[in-house]
């Protein structure tokens, strides 16, 4: 057979048995999802609800792993950087994408051109949540009393999409709301019950 | 006061936990129909996060091609479309159009934070 047929046979067999292949050889062991989130919250919830109905139609287990920190840009980071093999997959928002560079100068990845999408499952939003003293107060009134005492009042947030939202409050409203920045919304949480913000 | 997910608000004011005094929605969720919109007072002012899951970008085409099938399955369970429309919508968006869409929305994020003072640190 002349050189060039050779080579052109066996060009086709990688052509035709590759699709084949990635499709019966995948998945044959568990596959992780990272969630850039504490546990308890809604992007772990949410994942874990959504692994109950993934696990029984790829037939395999799917684990969860937790790796909060930099407005999800941790744990984004991290399936960024994982082998691309499909056995590292990961939960991700605009915050840890899109929204990433808004706020965060330099990254240990590239939050735009080092992850593929898999899938968009939700238009999800947020709401503001105050102490049950301030029952009857509406969102008007509430940013009266932060005005005439802002010192008094501060912010706590765990995304960067709630950072966003907070300064478009400020400026929308000519208010100031001192934000701190949570890891993952428990401690947010508990400071809030607790009287620190 | 804290900024928190829709889902968790709800809990926290369905319990009287606290009280969650507005919401960040274009227009009143049915999941939440007696808490105001931000916008109902500050004219504008909606915003919420998309969500869904990725993979590190040289995973191999029919293996995210697939995962997305699995995907849209899963999130048509009741238990999944329950808690997602706690907190929104529940959608299915497919590979390419995940990748295309990020691209543009980086530009959106940059405006806005901008515009609300906000700068890369």
């Amino acid at each position: 057979m002349k050189p060039i047929y050779r080579v052109l046979s066996a060009c086709l067999a990688i052509l035709f048995a590759a699709p084949a292949k990635a499709q019966s050889n995948y998945p044959v062991k568990p596959i992780k999802i990272v969630v850039p989130y504490a546990a308890g919250g809604s992007p772990d919830t949410w994942t874990r609800i959504v692994v109950k109905g993934l696990e029984p139609r790829i037939g395999q287990t799917v684990i969860v792993e937790n790796k909060a920190g930099g407005n999800s840009t941790i744990g984004v980071g991290y399936t960024a950087k994982s082998a691309p093999d499909g056995y590292t997959i990961g939960y991700g928002t605009n915050s840890g994408t899109s929204s990433a560079r808004a706020l965060f100068k330099t990254l240990p990845y590239d939050p735009i051109n080092d992850l593929s999408g898999i899938i968009i499952t939700q238009n999800s939003y947020l709401a503001l949540v105050v102490r049950n003293e301030e029952r009857g107060n509406t969102l008007a009134q509430f940013l009266d009393k932060v005005r005439r005492d802002p010192k008094s009042y501060s912010v706590g947030s765990a995304s960067t999409t709630m950072e966003i939202l907070n300064a478009m409050i400020e400026s929308a409203g000519k208010v100031q709301l001192a934000l701190a920045r949570y890891a993952s919304p428990a401690p947010q949480v508990a400071d809030l019950l607790g009287g620190r913000t | 006061m804290i900024i928190h997910t829709m889902n968790a608000a709800k809990i926290m004011e369905d319990s009287r936990q606290a009280y969650a005094i507005a919401v960040s929605s274009p227009k009143r969720l049915p999941a939440m129909p007696n808490t105001p919109t931000i916008a109902e007072t500050l004219p504008g002012v909606a915003l919420g996060p998309w969500t869904g899951f990725f993979a590190p970008s040289r995973t191999p085409r029919p293996i995210i091609n697939f995962l997305y099938t699995k995907f849209a399955e899963a999130v048509k369970e009741p238990a999944a479309q329950t808690y997602g429309l706690n907190s929104g919508e529940v959608v299915a968006m497919p590979p390419e159009e995940v990748d295309a869409f990020v691209k543009k929305d980086e530009a959106r994020w940059m405006t806005l934070a901008k515009a609300a003072g906000i700068e890369p640190e």
